[in-house]
């Protein structure tokens, strides 16, 4: 018999599975003992693998990254503590101080507080274009830039990249196109197919899609060759297509700290179960929402990619297999009637995320472009008479008649 | 045939191998995360089907999760 007053604090016994469990197991554990020094050393010197410490690496992550590997069509993948670690960790991993990177200026704000705030501290330029010229992409490259940056659809301002295009002018410049496809997800578009070399996602919004994990990851697509980036030659050397990722994780996640929590993973690998089932229902109540509300009134401009007159209509039809995400913004003139539209909800809630099974609508001027000066805003669409809505999986008829009611109250 | 993997001499059925029967004959761990040097050349994942190992050969295998 043990001496219960000695052991417990060395107690972790072993579970023994008889049968596949039905769901990811979670791994909560903080490190993993090994059986001997050598085979730490082995395992520190990338001899063999194991997992230490889940900073560096936990099982419960490698599921999840694996399954994001294979959704993406990548070569392998690393989960962040949030979307904007992975987009830090991905830019910090491919440009050093004197380095430039090309990016569209419709972006998401946080993305974009840290192009243009927080880059150029480290000495990291970042060149803002409009996503529809890619001719300006083009022009904007010299020998220092380390990559192009873009959303699939940008939030708030809802405009489509031609990937194919950027892909094309990225590989003419033998720099990587790194793709944003969180509001697309692999169910859309898999950037892999038209030539990005890198994509990432915030896993908090649809791709775990219940509004209860943060978390972001970073999916190297394989096509691009990491020899062509000069603070990745001495990797490539070591680990060859790997080099991107393994200089990844020794910046952003190892040395960093971003690293994802394996409690967040589990959940986001529940969440993919359904990725099919939700993405559909959500593009399928936007549009029909968008449909019926283009005509309303108090709306003087409803802006959503899936309605023909939206100016990247045809393009997003083509890229993105006729569904169009789940956002939709409209402008409804003042400010002060977009605060008196969003007062009257009820069922849609006041709440600055997407990708959640709930509705949910806010003023993007004062929230989360409030960072931004006006011409920036202005750049990105973004002006103080706009509302963005995020379309859940509520019941299309109730969605309608609470959006209807509360611009009727406008 | 008789190679070298990761220093230690291993000893294999048959005159060559390519580096997927390699990775499973070792049963190597998460082989979708492993880099696979040859006689001191890092080889293309996409060549991995046509490279073949062969008596005499060195093999190394290395990740990039180690360390903390």
């Amino acid at each position: 018999m043990n001496n219960p007053d000695g052991q417990e604090s060395h107690f972790s016994p072993d579970v023994t599975y008889r049968g596949k469990p039905s769901a990811t197991p979670l791994v909560e554990a903080t490190a993993f003992a090994r059986e001997s020094p050598e085979e730490l050393e082995a395992i520190f010197a990338g001899r063999e693998f194991g997992h230490l410490y889940s900073r560096l690496s936990n099982p419960t992550l490698a599921a999840l990254e694996q399954r994001l590997t294979d959704l993406e069509g990548g070569i392998g993948a690393a989960t962040t503590a949030s979307g904007m670690a992975a987009i830090a960790a991905t830019v910090l991993t491919l440009a050093r101080a004197g380095d430039s990177i090309v990016t569209s200026q419709e972006l998401f704000g946080g993305t974009y507080s840290l192009f243009s705030r927080l880059l150029p501290d480290y000495g990291i330029e970042s060149r803002f274009l409009p996503v529809r010229r890619p001719k300006k992409f083009s022009d904007a490259i010299d020998k220092n830039t380390r990559m192009i940056f873009v959303e699939t659809i940008s939030n708030p301002g809802l405009r489509v990249a031609d990937l194919n295009a950027l892909a094309e002018i990225a590989s003419d410049y033998k720099i990587p196109l790194v793709v944003d496809s969180t509001v697309t997800t692999p169910l859309l578009f898999q950037p892999a197919k038209e030539g990005a070399g890198i994509v990432i996602h915030s896993t908090t919004k649809f791709i775990s899609g219940h509004g209860d994990a943060v978390g972001g990851c970073v999916v190297d697509c394989g096509g691009y060759s990491w020899d062509k980036n000069p603070h990745l030659k001495e990797n490539y050397s070591e680990y060859g297509e790997l080099a991107f990722l393994a200089e990844l994780r020794w910046r952003g996640i190892r040395t960093l700290g971003a690293n994802q929590s394996p409690a967040n993973a589990r959940l986001t690998l529940r969440g993919l179960k359904t990725l099919g089932t939700r993405i559909k229902r959500h593009c399928n109540n936007s549009l029909r929402l968008a449909k019926q509300l283009r005509d309303h009134p108090e709306i003087k401009e409803l802006n959503y990619p899936g309605l023909r007159e939206h100016p990247d209509h045809e393009l997003a039809k083509k890229q993105f297999n006729n569904r169009y995400g789940a956002i939709l913004t409209m402008k409804l003139g003042t400010k002060e009637k977009c605060f008196k539209f969003l007062n009257a909800l009820h069922l849609i809630k006041n709440m600055v995320n997407i990708g959640d099974t709930c509705s949910m609508a806010i003023h993007p001027a004062s929230t989360i472009c409030r960072d931004l000066d006006p011409d920036e805003k202005r750049a990105m669409g973004v002006t103080e008479d706009l509302v963005r809505i995020c379309v859940g999986l509520e019941d299309y008829e109730e969605l309608k008649k609470e959006i209807v009611e509360a611009l009727n109250k406008v | 045939m008789q190679i070298t993997v990761n220093g230690e001499e291993t000893e294999l059925e048959g005159e060559q191998i390519k580096i997927p029967e390699l990775l499973e004959k070792l049963d190597v761990d998460m082989p979708q995360q492993v880099s696979v040097e040859l006689n001191g050349e890092v080889i293309s994942r996409s060549n991995f089907d046509e490279t073949s190992i062969s008596d005499g050969d060195s093999v190394e295998f290395l990740y990039f999760m180690g360390g903390g």
